[in-house]
């Protein structure tokens, strides 16, 4: 089970850990077989019968089942994990080109797919393979000590195999409808969710239903039951149909009952399959979300960068006929000479965010950006020497020390307790505090600072800022301004907020407006 | 350790008592037909290889019987079981949204959408699978092996009383490899959770890293921490899957051993305890799987516990808040006496509204400006409740991807004249001519409007309703201070004669207002504004 697409995904085979399944599979049908003929040889024995071989087998059969169960558990797991993280680590790699941050969600879709391709093995393939060569290895036993039954066994094999795919294929059309049930349920709850405030507007305020989707959940499951119901059906019809043959061929030996002993056993040994078809459906739709989401070659122009490389500082920067992608406002055009502090203003919505990230290579833009009047930026990556500072900083998940050195990796300890001094974030005292998930969370304001911080500490020479006041109280805005002109009396710094602080030492405006006059808001 | 979460599950379940237990029988009875099934097929056996005989017509129908009996039973334990799955999560989900209509924005609160999706999505479909498959399951894994028991008992009363002796070792033997596997899960604890969601954390991450071009270093250290991950994890795993192994071991070596046992004693190798035939033995060696197989099933089940601890926590939010008040019914001007909010604490001594008046609402952000107001929206709960409509307007203007018709009219029935009129009032006339389709211009996911002109659709919107009451909280605070100044006049202009509550930390003109609580440590305090406006009574 490969992906086709460029041999990304292709999966070393588990073939120990298959094999192992296999094994355990086989040895228990052969336990259950072995000792119900040995028990009806022991009452019809003569007496030359040689008893001691068989129970040695019995037993020997129950050694292989129980230490290939948990190898098979050992094995598989230990593949299991190995293959997820590849192909964690792969997808990660390939995100580089197109760096934008996931959200919760579809960083939590994302794990869940991963581990969904990753299991098919251990999870789908390993059972469905046992049962079909159990299936099959009871075949050449039936043809060749009970010949009498063969046909009926191959009538058997065949009617479940039938089964098997029919379930299969309606289950995979169920499935699609249960994604996009699931799809237009998020939607509806976004949407619920996001107009809270107008919700006592509505004469009669409905909520997003989820009835419809857990029918469609129910109706899944009810295929799996009525699968296994069907199965037990066609197991019992058949040891209706091999009990008279035995009877009517009046087969005394004691091999023959093992064929309708196998049949009254087949909801356990086989039946067990139809409930892991939910893991082939999330293996389908995880595989489909992962090449489209990870499709994202080497970018042709990777690095024609060497110019830029080369820069060893920017002391002017150039906008020109700058217009970031999909963008509300007017072209903008700007020349700015280090040391500089240009604030963007605009109305909330007009898309300051929007073209600071332009700007940093974040997003697409038509127009030029332009270093030292020389060099151009490179439309389609990340530009090294513009430091973009979200509105809300990412606190990565680990220690203090880690969060800052991502800013620049050659600073010692100290210089990172002067930036956070200077930050008036002396609270963080320990670097090796975990921060994050999983340690210590980082208010809204810390976080802003810690943005700022890790800006103090790069090397970049020209740090953009979005929104660094909003959400401060009067004394860190304040503080706040005076770091930001400490560092605009070095470098160029650009700041987009619709908050103006007294204090803030701005040497140019720039505003965005829309292109059509209106004396509206 | 009986949290809430566990207190509000078993409350929950109560009323499923009847169904649940109806499935377990059908199950039970499921099993019975088996067991009879088991007996007649080895009565048949040995009818044909030890005695030779013609087949017995009435066993065979015997068996017949009771394998259709089996197939009924089956299919209507697993019909009921799964038909109450699916009343659990109707019923769940109406009990959900119930709280939310009550409550709306109180317990919308800070969270975000992806908070709800994983309500209706997951933890209501966790809730239901482990009332009505866990707990089921449960019981049976108690149940049949007592009744296996007794249906050996009376075959071979030996191998009954081995059987009782040695199956209480199974839960033994697993609860002690639960407990190591557990310790060794609390040693690795930390590394585990830490390590282990960094791919996540990286993921939502990206930006930053991206930003200062860290990607080669960051995947680096991903894969270090994975194989720190995975070999932990391995360690820990070795452990837990002997469980596993345990029932395994048992399953595997009874039927091995009721297999040797009963050749030899056929053979007349060994005569411990009564004589047994062909068929019974026959019997015991098809019946004894059935005294584990529960409990396997169980072990497959076993995550759904965990699963619905995790929802039952999840959906705290939702059956913790106390109802509201009921609406009074007078409708004259309001003086209430010792007025409290509960949760958060807030009190005034005594509240005016005078029908309209225009009130501010001031204090610090934090201050419980957002709680009085959905306070008295009746989305908490208070002593005393407005008995009139009231419109709310909030922070963030409301824009729904539909049409500017619908956005203003949503579900009511409004004359284009009527919606135009209200346009016309927030002065949004020419922006709406400029639309290529006017009022039946589709908003969609980028509505074309800037910041402020969305404030105004919301502002229209309340308008066209004619509501008597409006709150207002904070409509300006993420705007500039230009438009601020623009909005706020616009909102004092159109809502002059309506009475108004209006809360903000910008600052505003106080010949506007009439009144002015302010909100400081829990208490709100009433006063008139010395414009010498006196108190209509």
């Amino acid at each position: 089970m490969s992906n086709k697409v460029d041999g990304t995904f292709i999966k070393k085979v588990p073939l120990l850990a298959l094999f192992l399944a296999v094994v355990h599979a086989l040895s228990g049908l052969a336990i259950l077989m072995v000792s119900a003929w040995f028990i009806a040889a022991c009452a019809v024995s003569g007496v030359g019968f040689n008893y001691m071989l068989p129970a040695v087998v019995i037993r020997a059969l129950a050694l292989i089942r129980i230490s290939s169960g948990y190898a098979e558990m050992w094995v598989g797991h230990k593949h299991l994990l190995q293959s997820l993280s590849k192909l964690r680590l792969t997808l990660f790699a390939r995100m580089k080109n197109k760096p934008t941050a996931s959200t919760a969600e579809e960083a939590d879709k994302l794990t869940f797919h991963t581990e969904a391709v990753a299991s098919i093995w251990v999870g789908w393939v390993a059972q469905n393979a046992s049962a079909w060569i159990s299936a099959t290895g009871i075949m050449l036993f039936t043809l060749w000590f009970v010949p009498l039954l063969s046909s009926l066994w191959l009538l058997f094999a065949l009617i479940s195999f039938a089964l098997f795919v029919v379930i299969i294929w309606v289950s995979v059309k169920q499935a699609r409808r249960l994604a996009v049930l699931r799809l237009q349920l998020e939607k509806d709850i976004q949407f619920k969710v996001d107009s809270v405030d107008i919700w006592h507007l509505y004469k009669n305020n409905t909520l997003p239903i989820g009835r419809g989707l857990y029918c469609q959940i129910r109706a899944i499951k009810q295929l799996q039951k009525g699968a296994e119901w069907v199965l037990l059906i066609i197991s019992l019809s058949g040891v209706f149909v091999a009990i008279p043959s035995l009877y009517t061929a009046q087969y005394y030996e004691p091999i023959g009952l093992v064929i309708p002993m196998v049949l009254l056993a087949a909801p356990d040994w086989f039946g067990r399959i139809f409930a892991t078809n939910i893991r082939l459906l999330d293996y389908l739709d995880g595989s489909k979300a992962l090449t489209t989401k990870a499709l994202a070659k080497e970018t042709k122009a990777r690095l024609n960068d060497d110019s830029i490389v080369s820069l060893a500082r920017v002391t002017s920067l150039t906008l020109s006929h700058f217009l970031p992608l999909k963008a509300k406002h007017q072209q903008v055009s700007v020349e700015i000479t280090s040391p500089n502090l240009l604030l963007i203003k605009g109305d909330s919505g007009i898309g300051k965010s929007r073209l600071l990230q332009a700007m940093s290579g974040f997003i697409g833009f038509d127009g030029d950006v332009i270093f030292n009047n020389q060099v151009r930026a490179n439309k389609l990556t990340v530009n090294q020497h513009i430091l973009f500072t979200e509105q809300s900083p990412y606190c990565l998940s680990g220690t203090l020390r880690d969060n800052l050195l991502i800013a620049n990796p050659t600073i010692n300890d100290e210089a990172c307790f002067a930036v956070l001094k200077r930050l008036q974030l002396s609270s963080l005292s320990n670097l090796d505090q975990w921060l994050g998930t999983n340690g210590r969370n980082l208010s809204g304001g810390e976080l802003k600072r810690l943005g700022l911080a890790r800006a103090i500490l790069s090397n970049a020479s020209v740090v953009l800022l979005d929104e660094p006041f909003e959400g401060l109280d009067i004394n860190n805005i304040e503080n706040v301004s005076r770091i930001i002109n400490e560092l605009a009396s070095e470098r160029i710094v650009i700041v987009a907020s619709h908050l103006q602080p007294e204090h803030l030492n701005i040497n140019k405006t720039l505003t965005l407006s829309t292109p059509i006059e209106r004396n509206l808001g | 350790m009986d949290s809430t979460a566990q207190q509000w599950l078993r409350a929950f379940i109560k009323q499923y008592r009847n169904a649940l237990v109806t499935v377990l029988a059908l199950k039970v009875l499921m099993i019975v037909s088996q067991v009879l099934c088991f007996w007649t097929f080895s009565q048949l056996m040995s009818q044909l290889i030890v005695e030779h005989q013609a087949l017995n017509e009435q066993v065979f129908l015997q068996f017949v019987a009771s394998s259709v009996s089996w197939a009924v039973f089956k299919a209507l334990s697993d019909w009921l079981q799964i038909r109450t799955k699916l009343k659990i999560e109707t019923d769940l989900e109406s009990l959900c949204k119930q709280r939310l209509l009550v409550h709306q924005k109180v317990l919308i609160g800070k969270t975000s959408s992806y908070y709800w999706h994983h309500i209706w999505l997951t933890h209501i479909p966790s809730v239901a699978t482990y009332l009505s498959e866990y707990q089921v399951q449960k019981w049976l894994s108690g149940l049949i092996p007592l009744l296996v028991i007794g249906a050996i008992f009376p075959v071979n009363y030996l191998i009954a009383i081995l059987l009782i002796v040695t199956l209480p070792l199974i839960p033994i033997f697993m609860i002690l490899v639960g407990h190591g596997a557990a310790k060794l899960h609390r040693q690795h604890f930390l590394a585990l959770e830490r390590l282990g969601g960094l791919f996540i954390d990286r993921l939502k991450g990206m930006m930053l890293i991206a930003a200062f071009k860290r990607h080669d270093q960051e995947t680096e250290r991903l894969k270090l921490a994975s194989d720190v991950v995975n070999q932990r994890t391995m360690r820990v795993v070795s452990m837990a899957f002997l469980s596993n192994t345990v029932l395994d071991f048992f399953a595997t070596v009874s039927m091995a051993l009721v297999a040797v046992f009963i050749g030899f004693n056929l053979l007349g190798e060994i005569n411990i305890g009564p004589d047994i035939a062909f068929s019974d033995g026959l019997y015991l060696l098809l019946i004894s799987p059935l005294l584990f197989s529960e409990l396997k099933a169980l072990g497959r089940f076993y995550h759904q516990k965990a699963e619905a601890e995790a929802a039952s926590e999840a959906l705290s939010p939702l059956y913790d808040i106390k109802n509201t008040a009921p609406a009074p019914s007078s409708s004259t001007d309001l003086q209430w006496q010792d007025f409290k909010i509960d949760e958060p604490s807030l009190t005034a001594v005594v509240l005016t509204i005078n029908l309209g008046q225009h009130i501010k609402l001031s204090g610090s952000s934090g201050s419980g400006k957002t709680v009085l107001l959905e306070a008295l929206m009746g989305l908490r709960t208070s002593t005393h409740r407005l008995p009139m409509d009231v419109a709310f307007v909030g922070q963030h203007a409301v824009i729904t991807p539909f049409s500017v018709a619908d956005n203003l009219a949503l579900d009511g029935a409004f004359s284009d004249d009527e919606l135009l009129a209200v346009i016309h009032q927030v002065e949004l006339t020419q922006w709406v001519e400029a639309l290529p389709q006017g009022l039946n211009t589709i908003m969609g996911e980028h509505p074309p409007m800037s910041g402020g002109e969305a404030h105004r659709l919301a502002l229209a919107r309340v308008l066209l309703r004619n509501p008597r009451m409006v709150l207002l909280d904070e409509p300006t605070a993420h705007l500039p201070e230009s438009l601020h100044l623009q909005l706020s006049q616009l909102i004092h202009q159109v809502f002059e004669n309506k009475t108004l509550i209006w809360a903000s930390h910008k600052a505003l003109p106080m010949e506007w207002f009439d009144r002015e609580w302010n909100v400081e440590n829990g208490v709100i305090n009433d006063q008139p504004l010395n414009q010498g406006v006196v108190d209509e009574q």
